[in-house]
């Protein structure tokens, strides 16, 4: 479905990325972890085309850099770090921002288009909340409505930089539930950067993690979430169980 | 909404066409101008001279006084939508002190150029000083609001003193110039509503064209980029569009402040977020705000006039204060 080798990235000559290999296969979950400032983000940003790279990026058997900003947002969605939440903008209004790359350069929505929205926002329960403006959500209902402008583009791959940052357990848990149930009934690839260890591998299929911008560790969490790559490359101390057929990652002290 | 700014609008046109030393009932003064309408033939009733006034004064400040608002206005809300800050307007991002420099520079030091040339200079003008603000604004404070609002202010002044010292060098076509720093309307007459009519349609079309964009816009270029939006393209003939209305309501006004801080953000309190309805309503409502502004400015004084731009100061800058304590960093 979306599938890099020798991805590298520069921001001018400090590398960011390099030589990155990962392939996320329709329906499948890839968490990218890795310390702060491993690459996390600009995998993504490159994934998405947001930023210049070498290598190649192959998207549904295209090269992404053959394709236009219009073709890749029609087949990549990003669920932001921080998303910027434009003052009185309407839940509504935002989530029809998801169905630009189908919508003519001067042209305005048609009525596929508010249906698009109409759906997602009955999958997503957000229909009640359509004509509130969005900085009045709470947290959670805000990532939902992130969500649900990310899934009326219609993608087939979903990136999500650290989807769950600001929110507690339960919102925590809500979140990653929703994308599970979108990513098996939509067949979504989803590559997702998560900084907590164990919720990653509780959600995600495969790990990939990033140190210095390179692939150090890759695999199933039980063979990526081991106490010595933890330690090797977080500089913590760690413990690893198993419960409940997966793993937990707890600090030591 | 639409409907109900142009019958305002309208209702503003017959008090200005009315008001005045000269006093002429509304329907006589509706009586000339309908004379004047192509394949009309109405006797309003009026002397040779009150029909002057009717016809060769006061529709055409109406009209002109019109035009400029709407452009202002406009472009206000446009550059508010390019750049994401609710703070910026023409005047604040020094676009229409470089409109000011442009049309100064033409005047005084191009006597063969034709009137008509004057806009033109004064687009380059706009350009460049946006083009600078943005860039000092960039490399002052990244995404900082203030900023960018600072570097616009550093420039305007930098572009009117420029202006300034040009004007006295060249004290010959001061009058021609004079009265710019404020703003005036009390000169115009058809030539200038003419003058001005291309350069609002151009505008008004290439800005209403990308409302939508903007929609997109407003969730900052990296995101707009992600939903499949060429973010530059748009800023850039955006941009254009607005500095060009700017030059043009500079070339024939003067610098006449704050109409594009006040205008999009009532039209932001009463309507909603889209630029999808506050553009065009900014059009109207820009309209609206300068020609009462103007009538103000004319009615206040017996016998007198104030320049416009005091009038615009006068409700913009505490509309202004009140914004900018209201704004997020």
């Amino acid at each position: 479905m979306i599938r890099a080798s020798q991805l590298s990235v520069f921001y001018g000559s400090r590398p960011a990325l390099r030589e990155v290999e990962v392939a996320v296969e329709a329906g499948e979950w890839v968490a990218v972890i890795g310390p702060n400032g491993a690459g996390k983000s600009s995998l993504l940003r490159a994934l998405a085309g947001l930023v210049e790279f070498t290598g190649e990026v192959i998207l549904n058997g295209d090269a992404l850099r053959e394709l236009s900003r219009r073709e890749i947002a029609r087949r990549v969605a990003v669920v932001p770090q921080n998303p910027i939440i434009p003052e009185g903008m309407l839940v509504f209004e935002y989530v029809l921002l998801g169905r630009t790359p189908y919508i003519g350069t001067f042209g305005v929505e048609g009525s596929r288009d508010l249906r698009r929205v109409r759906a997602v926002l009955s999958d997503l329960e957000l229909d009640s909340l359509a004509r509130r403006p969005i900085q009045e959500l709470s947290g959670g209902e805000r990532q939902r409505v992130v969500l649900a402008r990310a899934l009326v583009q219609d993608p087939s791959v979903l990136l999500a930089d650290e989807p769950v940052a600001a929110l507690d357990i339960g919102h925590v848990q809500g979140v990653l539930e929703l994308i599970d149930r979108l990513r098996r009934q939509r067949q979504l690839a989803v590559l997702s950067a998560l900084h907590d260890l164990t919720l990653a591998g509780r959600y995600a299929d495969r790990l990939v993690l990033l140190d210095g911008g390179r692939v150090v560790a890759a695999g199933t969490p039980s063979q990526v979430l081991t106490t010595d790559i933890i330690t090797a490359h977080y500089h913590a101390r760690v413990g690893v169980h198993q419960h409940d057929g997966g793993v937990v990652v707890v600090p030591l002290r | 909404m639409l409907l109900a700014g142009g019958a305002v609008l309208a209702a503003i046109g017959v008090a200005s066409v009315v008001s005045g030393p000269v006093g002429i009932s509304p329907g006589a003064a509706l009586a000339e101008i309908a004379d004047h309408l192509p394949l009309l033939e109405v006797d309003s009733g009026l002397t040779a001279s009150e029909a002057a006034i009717v016809w060769e004064l006061r529709a055409p400040r109406f009209v002109t006084a019109a035009l400029v608002g709407a452009m202002l206005a406009m472009a206000g809300a446009a550059f508010q939508g390019v750049f994401r800050n609710p703070l910026v307007d023409p005047y604040l991002l020094g676009a229409a002190a470089g409109a000011g420099l442009g049309a100064t520079l033409a005047i005084a030091y191009a006597e063969w150029l034709p009137s008509v040339g004057v806009p033109p200079a004064a687009f380059v003008g706009a350009l460049a000083a946006v083009g600078i603000t943005y860039t000092v604004g960039r490399l002052a404070g990244g995404g900082n609001r203030a900023g960018m609002l600072l570097a616009g202010v550093a420039i305007a002044s930098f572009f009117t003193a420029v202006q300034t010292f040009l004007q006295q060098r060249r004290s010959d076509s001061v009058r021609q110039v004079f009265g710019w720093i404020l703003g005036r309307l009390n000169t115009v007459g058809w030539a200038e509503a003419r003058l001005l009519l291309p350069y609002v349609m151009a505008t008004a079309v290439v800005v209403l064209l990308h409302r939508r964009q903007l929609d997109v816009l407003a969730v900052g270029e990296d995101e707009a980029e992600a939903l499949g939006l060429r973010s530059g393209r748009t800023r850039v003939w955006v941009v254009i569009a607005a500095s060009l209305g700017t030059a043009a309501a500079v070339a024939v006004s003067g610098l006449i402040g704050f109409v594009g801080i006040v205008v999009p953000h009532a039209i932001r309190l009463l309507a909603g977020a889209s630029y999808r309805v506050i553009l065009p309503l900014s059009l109207l409502g820009g309209a609206a705000f300068l020609a009462v502004c103007d009538l103000t400015a004319r009615s206040l004084i017996q016998g007198g006039e104030l320049p416009i731009g005091v009038v615009t100061a006068f409700v913009g800058a505490p509309f202004f204060a009140s914004l900018l304590a209201r704004t997020p960093g």
